[in-house]
């Protein structure tokens, strides 16, 4: 029932996440759905799967995996959004304040 | 000392107050807790790979993981700041830390990816670069806060930038609600700085 639960929440974080990814306007935006994607869908995808395993070693090489997920997907996004930011792109018109490119022009 | 300015002699006494804090506060481990810290991490994660429990592959895996603890102690723990006994340290830290993170980080992953799931469909974004200001001075500290804001759905970690006052990090905010650097820190920190206090300086 647990394991039932957690996967349908997944696969709805999912859905939103790859939605997002075609709806907001730029880069900046895209990379808040597609980490939304990895840390809410992935993670409660795999844990439905320890659950549903049961506690042997096979369910901890799989939290295992979660846990190199959350340390790794903070580190890729940070990088794509600071070469971007370095590189030139503007952020969209709607961006009401941008206190880095005043900073540090 | 005393034909000095008046501006200057308060930059300096500002100046002393802030290196003597800091050298209370860097108290770093000794080398033989260095090693017993990384040996252990190292070990759980041979465990964790071989999945055997014979006597003979924890033999070996004791002693490769002590081998390269004895290089690499300096990576994971430098850090750290030490107070009170190694064994209590390591049992509040499994006991105690680690599922007051969990319980407080469950409930905010949660509001947030609901909140990025109602703007994916109502499109009601306003985003912003603000700055928010940290107490966190090492360089690991820093690391692991960035990192969690930028794990969190709604907010993303731009650049991170020291001055002499403290860390300041520039955060990608999909819905803006204040201007202000404290208020938008407190809305976006929550209770991660105070978290992370107690671990590292």
């Amino acid at each position: 029932m647990l394991e039932l639960l957690l996967f349908i929440a997944g696969c709805t974080v999912m859905v939103f996440g790859a939605l997002g990814i075609i709806r907001f306007p730029d880069v900046y935006t895209r990379l808040h759905a597609s980490t939304k994607c990895d840390t809410g869908g992935a993670l409660s995808i795999l844990l439905a799967l320890t659950a549903y395993t049961g506690i042997t070693l096979t369910s901890i090489k799989i939290l295992t995996i979660a846990i190199l997920i959350f340390l790794l997907n903070p580190v890729v996004s940070h990088a794509l959004a600071r070469t971007a930011h370095k590189s030139g792109i503007k952020p969209d018109k709607i961006t009401v304040v941008d206190m880095y490119a005043r900073d540090y022009p | 000392m005393s034909k000095m300015h008046f501006y200057l002699r308060e930059r300096i006494d500002r100046i002393k107050t802030k290196i003597e804090t800091e050298l209370k506060y860097k108290k770093v481990l000794t080398r033989t807790q260095k090693i017993i810290i990384t040996w252990l991490v190292l070990f759980l994660y041979w465990i964790i790979l071989s999945a055997k429990f014979e006597i003979f592959s924890m033999v070996i895996g004791l002693g490769l993981s002590f081998i390269v603890s004895i290089f690499t102690y300096d990576l994971i723990t430098k850090d750290i700041r030490s107070r009170g006994h190694i064994i209590e340290r390591i049992l509040n830290f499994v006991l105690l830390y680690v599922p007051e993170l969990i319980f407080i980080y469950l409930f905010r992953l949660i509001e947030a990816n609901v909140n990025v799931a109602k703007h994916v469909i109502f499109m009601d974004i306003k985003p912003g670069i603000v700055k928010i200001k940290t107490d966190l001075r090492s360089d690991t500290g820093v690391t692991a806060l960035a990192n969690l804001i930028t794990l969190t759905p709604g907010t993303l970690t731009i650049d991170v930038k020291r001055t002499l006052e403290g860390n300041t990090l520039y955060v990608h905010w999909i819905d803006v609600k204040t201007f202000s650097s404290e208020r938008a820190g407190d809305m976006i920190k929550g209770g991660l700085d105070k978290w992370l206090e107690r671990i590292f300086w």
